[in-house]
């Protein structure tokens, strides 16, 4: 009998099974070594109806015994939360941060919640949609983790809620930290999603109205990639900008990605703009304001825009061409708040003297409300109960003070104007405004 | 808004623009046309000249001697690259060190994050240019003019190593017919060696001029490979002359095309591309195989 | 030097004596009839899922849609000899085809998807085919890249219809008319995989072995005496440049389906790249042998990317080293192993 040709699909399977089998051990992240939990809890030990150790306050009969056939969360041992960020890839400057403020968080709580352990699996989501929805799978499916958080992409987050809600063997909860589409807030609201980010339109909005009657600028020019988050966060300002009585007088998209912006500042500049309004995401960000400082004349055409922009990740590369930018975010590394000096000094002196951005204190807040429900839940990790527990819940960020809202299960936070400013050659995001707890959804 | 001050200021984007993504595909287009080599970590040579650049110029502030060391450092590591792996491959079918120099543009992606880290990073134009200088009536960045200046001196240079010496006669000969050239008894290793040696350094050179202009940004690797690989085919495989035109032709249309019709511009430079193949299927300067 | 790439693809037989014949022999138009070795590979594949559910299932689910992305691309590349890097295009026309009937409209009846797929694909391929054949070697490969590029322009930036850059997500699973099936069961749906594929494969496979086959690879070895013969080569390719595209499609829509999501990234020509790179790690030219290469990739990805941050730089090291120690791929591995094998007989 001819055999030639089994032997290579066949290798194809072992290939497939190893694989499966080799990477049953988890790469743990160094900041949540499991300490005493000897025991996995796995989905068999959850079967049994006992009562979690830490005390049978978590009175979810329903859950477990549905739970048992399923393997749903665990019920003791230590909590598997599956974090999933771009630590490769183009949005790596991003996901490391998200990541950094994730771990850091749930360090100064000793990786514990609710009386148990807390053991992170991490995963790279490698600025790719595709590996995103893949190592969700994983983590679900292989894994078995009571929790999913991260994801940096939309289009990652968007797959995930569908996922879970469909075609996931059992569900989970996934906290959201960084993709701001708005329509997370209303379309695709789902039971099993959660933000701790921020949406698209609430930094952008009331910013329309604050260029308008505060800066007195009636004529502006918007300028994003078409791409990401652009269209929603620049379309949401020209809104707010619009109603506000102010004029768009011009609407360029480079494409993504760009690094010369050569062709479009030349067009912003001979037009009778008083303003640019901009969002770009990642290296077109720097670029277009290193060359927008070249071009133009910040005194003539103000530099307005997303903080994104400026954040921490992108200021060093921008240097002094940021300064002048007024720009709109949830968080500023410069917010004078108690919370925020301990998280910024906290974090420069574990990462090596670098300053969070607003991706390191998204992750800081996922960690923080997923410990702050499972210790209101005395660590019942049921996806309906964890829900119960982090809707309306409150807490003092390094941003301020925020709550998540139980309408649209996404966060409610201040919203601050900064300039960026020269300080002894150096760019500075100094706080000039505060707009008190926005609500994610506005509508317009 | 058409004017005559609006039109010259683009032309000088789309000339600066073009020249720059010429020093870029200039390497390329040697590599491909001595050594039947399609190098796709050339992006990886660019990208590592730019982040040596980088370190140079945030420790000594001294552009000229980032661009003058930064090539040196990714020339020597072609040669090892050459020496050591690629030589090997010659007599293998080609699609093979496509694999072996893919595998080498993933590996340098990620040590390159290694020790530089993830985030967005720039070089500071040469003290002096970093402000705009009058031309015209128009004010432009000064640095963007020095790129057209670097860009046309490198162009002559190459163009008079290429026609003036002996070296680039055996170059070109080689481009034309290698086994002659071996059969002339010409060490066509050595001249292999120094060829993909000089491009990569070429790349690492174009990575510290284009710095403070394009950013140092991951994923910028095969972002300039791509743009590289469009200016060599549409120029022509192996002729500097064809990456020169190529590149003004692709900058220009890129810079008209985000002026006239922004929402295709992605479009464009592809259009271009495929327009220029069908009408010469070779490139714009390539030869034609009998 | 466009000819030397042209001849040099597929050219998996060298001057080296005792390597050549044994690939060959692999090489040879293999009998019409299917080996029962394939036979028990599918019987294999249909079991598995009553062995094991859960994330090896939707592994393996991965590798059996990637390798009939990369079989596709090996009619083109490896049979045709014609490298196209390009060949995310009709990947991912099928996958946004299917999805927007699926998720917009509503439609997920197979009859209706697979037959938008194939239309698409075919009528697509034949346009890109009839400008790009004009080319050869590495121009080829250019031209296939700029209209791969344009297929991506188009799914970024028509959102009304494609979700632009956020994709397009809740694309329903196919419904089959098998009473009592549900494809959105994993198990299900990775069985329906299972038959695409074997399907696909036993038709690739005649389609190879045939007389059309055999003129595809005469042309791809020597295209001028071919054409002296009187052959329409010019035809030929454009026909194995849309089978291709074709398949390529089927495993578009099947990917659509799997994910219940598409987004731009999965037709950006790093997509091309990566299915190209399958081809060539497991053989091209073999058919079997680029299935290989999509699960060895696949899954050294996976793994690679969950046990280490700096998973790029092995799986990079992994690459070079495997092209300097491996010449033909992984059929080359399996072609040496048999000659040795046949040595000691």
């Amino acid at each position: 009998m001819k055999m030639k040709a089994l032997t290579p699909l066949g290798g194809l399977l072992c290939l497939a099974l190893a694989a499966c089998g080799g990477s049953s051990a988890p790469a743990s992240s160094a900041a949540a070594p499991a300490s005493a939990a000897a025991k996995p809890s796995t989905a068999a030990a959850s079967a049994s109806a006992k009562p979690a150790a830490s005390g049978a306050a978590s009175a979810k009969p329903a859950a477990s015994g549905a739970a048992a056939a399923s393997g749903a969360a665990s019920s003791s041992g230590p909590i598997k939360i599956g974090w999933v960020s771009s630590l490769t890839g183009a949005l790596a400057p991003a996901g490391k941060p998200m990541d950094n403020g994730f771990k850091m968080y749930l360090a100064e709580v000793s990786n514990k919640a609710g009386g148990r352990d807390i053991q992170v699996i991490t995963e790279d989501e490698a600025s790719n949609p595709k590996d995103g929805l893949d190592k969700v799978k994983k983590l679900v499916e292989q894994d078995k983790v009571d929790i999913l958080a991260g994801l940096i992409l939309t289009p990652s987050t968007y797959a995930s809620i569908d996922y879970i809600e469909k075609q996931a063997p059992r569900k989970v909860l996934l906290v959201g930290t960084n993709a701001g589409a708005n329509d997370m807030d209303t379309t695709k609201k789902s039971d099993y999603f959660v933000r701790t980010a921020f949406s698209n339109a609430q930094a952008n909005y009331p910013m329309g109205d604050y260029v308008f009657n505060t800066l007195k600028i009636s004529k502006v020019y918007d300028t994003y990639s078409d791409f990401a988050a652009g269209p929603e966060k620049v379309e949401t300002f020209a809104a707010g900008f619009k109603k506000a009585g102010g004029t768009i007088v011009g609407t360029e998209k480079p494409p993504f990605p760009s690094t010369d912006f050569a062709a479009f500042l030349t067009k912003i500049k001979a037009s009778d703009a008083q303003a640019t309004y901009n969002f770009e995401p990642g290296n077109d960000g720097v670029q277009f304001t290193k060359q927008y400082a070249q071009f133009i004349d910040k005194n003539k055409i103000k530099y307005l825009g997303a903080g994104d922009n400026v954040d921490e990740s992108n200021l060093p590369a921008e240097g002094t061409s940021a300064v002048g930018a007024i720009t709109s975010l949830h968080y500023y590394s410069t917010l004078d708040n108690p919370e925020n000096k301990k998280f910024v000094d906290s974090y420069k002196s574990k990462f090596g003297g670098e300053v969070p951005g607003s991706f390191a204190v998204q992750g800081y807040d996922g960690a923080r409300l997923i410990v702050d429900a499972l210790n209101k839940t005395n660590g019942n990790a049921d996806p309906k109960a964890l829900m119960g527990a982090m809707l309306g819940a409150k807490w003092n960020s390094p941003r301020g003070p925020v709550s998540i809202s139980p309408e649209f299960h996404d966060i409610v936070q201040n919203i601050y104007v900064a300039e960026t400013q020269n300080q002894n050659g150096k760019p500075v995001n100094v706080v000039t405004k505060t707009f008190e707890q926005v609500q994610p959804y506005i509508a317009s | 808004m058409f004017s005559f001050d609006f039109l010259f200021v683009q032309v000088l984007n789309g000339v600066g623009y073009g020249l720059l993504i010429f020093l870029l595909a200039a390497g390329l287009t040697l590599i491909f046309g001595m050594m039947d080599v399609i190098n796709l970590a050339h992006g990886s040579f660019y990208m590592v000249g730019a982040y040596v650049g980088f370190s140079m110029v945030s420790r000594t502030h001294n552009f000229w001697l980032a661009l003058v060391v930064a090539p040196i450092v990714v020339g020597a590591v072609g040669l090892v690259i050459e020496t050591g792996l690629l030589r090997r491959l010659y007599r293998r079918v080609q699609l093979d060190q496509v694999i072996l120099t893919f595998g080498l543009a993933y590996m340098a992606t990620d040590i390159v994050k290694w020790i530089w880290g993830p985030d967005v990073r720039s070089i500071d134009p040469p003290a002096g240019m970093d402000g705009g200088t009058d031309v015209l009536g128009n004010f432009y960045p000064t640095y963007r003019l020095a790129v057209i200046g670097i860009g046309i001196v490198i162009a002559l240079l190459l163009w008079f190593l290429q026609r003036r010496t002996r070296i680039g006669s055996i170059i070109r000969a080689g481009v034309a017919d290698k086994e002659m050239v071996s059969g002339l008894g010409i060490n066509v290793g050595l001249v292999f060696s120094g060829v993909f040696v000089f491009g990569a350094a070429l790349a690492a050179l174009s990575g510290v001029v284009a710095g403070p202009i394009l950013g140092l940004y991951q994923g910028m690797d095969s972002d300039t490979l791509i743009i590289a690989l469009i200016v060599v085919v549409v120029g022509g495989l192996g002729t500097l002359t064809g990456a020169f035109w190529g590149g003004l032709l692709i900058g220009i249309a890129d810079t008209f095309g985000k002026v006239l019709i922004p929402e295709f511009s992605l479009f464009l430079t592809f259009a271009v591309m495929v327009v220029v193949l069908l009408v010469r299927p070779t490139g714009l300067f390539g030869r034609r195989l009998a | 030097m466009a000819d030397a790439v042209q001849g040099s693809i597929g050219h998996l037989a060298e001057p080296t004596a005792p390597e050549a014949p044994v690939l060959e022999d692999i090489r040879k138009p293999w009998p019409a009839r299917i080996r029962p070795g394939y036979l028990a590979i599918l019987i294999v594949l249909l079991v598995f899922p009553f062995i094991s559910t859960g994330y090896p299932l939707t592994v393996l689910t991965e590798v059996l849609i990637f390798g009939l992305f990369a079989m596709s691309l090996d009619v083109i590349l490896g049979y045709a000899g014609m490298p196209s890097f390009g060949h995310a295009a009709f990947f991912g026309l099928g996958a946004y085809g299917t999805a927007v009937l699926a998720a917009k409209l509503g439609q997920s009846n197979l009859a209706v998807t697979l037959s938008v797929t194939l239309a698409l694909t075919a009528v697509l391929a034949l346009i890109i085919g009839a400008l790009a054949i004009r080319t050869s070697g590495v121009y080829f490969l250019m031209i296939t890249l700029a209209f791969a590029q344009m297929v991506y322009a188009a799914a970024t930036k028509w959102t009304p219809l494609t979700g632009g850059s956020n994709g397009l997500p809740g694309v329903r699973r196919p419904t089959i008319f098998i009473p009592g099936i549900e494809t959105t069961d994993p198990k299900a749906f990775y069985l329906f995989v299972v038959v695409v594929f074997a399907l696909s494969f036993f038709v690739l496979h005649r389609l190879v072995n045939s007389p059309f086959g055999r003129s595809l690879v005469g042309i791809r070895e020597n295209e001028v005496r071919m054409r002296a013969m009187g052959y329409g080569v010019q035809r030929y390719k454009l026909a194995a440049f849309v089978v291709g595209a074709m398949f390529g499609g089927v495993a578009g829509l099947l990917w659509a389906t799997f994910n219940s999501f598409i987004s731009p990234p999965d037709v950006y020509w790093t997509q091309s790249g990566t299915v190209l790179l399958m081809v060539l790690l497991g053989g091209s030219g073999t058919l079997v042998g680029p299935v290989l290469g999509a699960a060895f990739f696949q899954v050294l990805e996976l793994v690679l990317s969950s046990k280490t941050e700096h998973w790029q730089i092995v799986l990079g090291a992994v690459f070079v080293i495997f092209i300097m120690f491996v010449r033909r791929g992984l059929m080359g591995i399996w072609a040496q192993f048999l000659s040795l094998r046949r040595g000691h007989a």
